[in-house]
């Protein structure tokens, strides 16, 4: 069948060439360099417990502040599409900021607030709560970088979503918070997966902002992207490769999980047509 | 149940949308809110239905004040004109929405749900398409879903905002013959709101004419068609036109000479006689008709409608006249005025 629309086979060329050299083949360079190490030994040193306690760190926080931004993007969308406030379009023109900000700005700016004499770590520190330096300053810092993508792909659906379905469902006796678990979340359940999924992404590769909150103390708040780092400094190319190795595969099968959930409740509950 | 609306006044800011309209609806009654757009027909029925709060006034459900009722615990049915479906949900969820959103005790078994929404579907003519998706759904059936979803709550009012207005025109007519079924067959008190004549005088038991947040008449179909109330009620039903005449000495007069009815109640001096197209044809001879002068013709429907102009006053107007009867444009013609209605202008 000819297109109105022609250049299927030069477009799928270019992609196909850009993609591998962007992206498949640093990739492929990775896996034949791990490759000398062979399986056994990558998992070997995988299960090192510094190692192994850094990955559970990135990939734990990165989900569990994947999930809060879950939530609060959602919320933060419905704000900025359903109500007119002043310093709406401020609000909106800030969601983006951890998109450009440079990462260490915002690392350096969080550890400061949440440092036990900054604005914020000066509160906590008298019940001896200490943010900064502990993995709940990383989960804050990968909230903050992850929190747009939420935001972002959750509101274009919620301002396509016709709100006379709110007062269908009001009309047919629905209360509050039957009418946005009945009604209103399920046909965005699809888009939240994606922001949830991307913004999980960010947070297992996020790096700048993460290291100066962190306070880097291994088995503790050593995130994995950072002992890479490390390793490289100590000529540990071996260590370095299979610490990437093995966050190379986790990623991709935690984010096929999300793409495949996501596709699925896009069948289940996606707008037909 | 029938309906009662006390003094409504609805201010959208500065503007006034509606102008304390008061309205009785009888139990089983099916009633028309007719109107141009921005003439607050929508507005009303929304007020109703407790989806908007009036600026001040009442409704009575019965003899129940349900002015300060939330909307939740009104019991009507709406339609939306978008329908508003719940696209993640099939047909039959759909349906059974309102019921399985009740609490606790007063909602039936999963099992009851299903077999209402079955008999609701049947009711709509859907059946076999309970596990389809709003978005796999034609325009027609999308309707008579939100029909179905709306009259399963059991509702004590069924109200419907512009029912076929996304519809084309085949669909409208068929879905407006069936709806008056289902009112006969249910016996629900319905309001719609239209701004399509022929859906309100061929539908409704009564008429409501709105215009500028006010109702300029209501009443049965015939009244509204026959006896118009006021100008704007005969100029928005049906086609029509105003030529302007003299009141003197309790006769109208039109370029100078007398025409028909007396002019009772009629205060002197110029006045409207507002026409339809059948109210004047073509005289055989000049004697007491007017002179005028036919501008175009065109067919319609069994019959020819010719644009004419009276050749005395400013005054241009369309007649129906016979197909048989063949007139051709640029020609002089008589024409004799059959009845109208004179309001002062």
């Amino acid at each position: 069948m000819r297109s109105v629309v022609p250049g299927f086979g030069v477009a799928l060329g270019l992609t196909l060439a850009l993609l591998t050299a962007i992206v498949l083949l640093p990739l492929a360079a990775l896996v034949l360099r791990a490759s000398e190490l062979g399986f056994a030994g990558v998992a070997k040193l995988a299960m090192e417990p510094r190692i192994f306690a850094a990955l559970k760190t990135s990939f734990g926080l990165s989900l569990a502040a994947a999930v809060v931004n879950g939530v609060f993007g959602v919320i933060t969308a419905w704000v900025l599409v359903r109500y007119r406030f002043p310093g709406r379009r401020l609000l909106d023109a800030a969601v983006d900021l951890p998109f450009a900000l440079p990462t260490a700005v915002a690392g350096i700016a969080l550890a400061a607030l949440y440092a036990p004499n900054g604005w914020v770590g000066s509160l906590f520190a008298p019940y001896d709560i200490k943010i900064a330096y502990t993995p709940v300053g990383i989960f804050i810092a990968l909230v903050f970088v992850g929190l747009p993508f939420v935001v972002r792909t959750v509101q274009p659906v919620l301002a396509e979503a016709e709100h006379e379905i709110e007062e269908a469902a009001a009309t047919l006796g629905a209360g509050r918070i039957r009418t946005i678990l009945r009604v209103l979340l399920p046909p965005l359940t699809p888009a939240i997966l994606t922001g949830v999924a991307m913004s999980f992404a960010r947070g297992v590769g996020e790096y700048g902002s993460v290291i100066f909150i962190a306070g880097n103390i291994p088995y503790v708040s050593e995130i994995a992207p950072l002992l890479i780092v490390v390793k490289l400094e100590e000529y540990d190319y071996a260590g370095a490769t299979a610490i990437a190795l093995t966050m190379l595969t986790a990623s991709f099968l935690i984010l096929l999980g999300l793409n495949a959930l996501g596709s699925w409740s896009r069948r289940r509950y996606g707008v037909v047509r | 149940m029938d309906i009662r609306v006390r003094n409504i006044v609805k201010d959208y800011g500065r503007t006034a949308a509606l102008e304390g309209v008061s309205l009785d609806i009888a139990s089983g009654e099916l009633v028309a809110l007719l109107g141009p757009s921005g003439s607050g027909k929508t507005t009303l029925l929304r007020i109703i239905a407790g989806l908007d709060v009036p600026t001040s006034g009442q409704v009575f459900f019965g003899e129940e004040d349900a002015s300060h009722t939330p909307v939740q615990d009104r019991n009507v049915g709406f339609v939306f004109q978008s329908y508003a479906l719940f696209k993640h949900m099939t047909v039959l969820e759909n349906i059974g929405f309102g019921l399985s959103v009740r609490d606790g005790k007063t909602r039936p078994s999963a099992g009851e749900i299903r077999r209402r929404s079955m008999e609701l579907l049947d009711l709509v003519q859907l059946s076999g398409l309970e596990k389809r998706y709003p978005g796999q759904l034609s325009g027609g059936q999308r309707q008579r879903v939100a029909l179905a979803r709306a009259l399963a709550v059991e509702p004590r009012v069924l109200l419907l905002d512009e029912p076929f207005g996304a519809l084309d025109a085949k669909v409208r007519k068929d879905l407006r013959r069936w709806l008056r079924e289902i009112h006969e067959r249910t016996g629900h008190t319905t309001v719609f709101v239209t701004h399509d004549q022929d859906e309100a005088l061929e539908l409704a038991d009564r008429v409501a004419v709105l215009n500028h947040g006010k109702i300029e008449q209501i009443g049965t179909p015939d009244t509204i068609y026959d006896r118009p109330e006021t100008p704007f009620v005969f100029r928005f039903i049906g086609e029509s036109h105003a030529v302007p005449v003299m009141v003197h000495d309790g006769k109208v007069w039109l370029a100078g000479q007398p025409i028909l009815m007396a002019a009772g109640g009629l205060s002197e001096g110029p006045a409207a006689l507002h026409l339809r197209p059948h109210d004047v044809e073509f005289a055989a001879h000049a004697g007491d008709a007017l002179p005028a002068r036919i501008l175009s013709v065109r067919r319609s429907g069994p019959t020819r409608r010719a644009e004419i102009r009276l050749s005395d006053v400013e005054a241009v107007f369309e007649i129906d006249a016979p197909a048989a009867l063949t007139v051709k444009p640029g020609e002089e013609r008589p024409v004799r005025i059959l009845r109208g209605r004179v309001f002062p202008v």
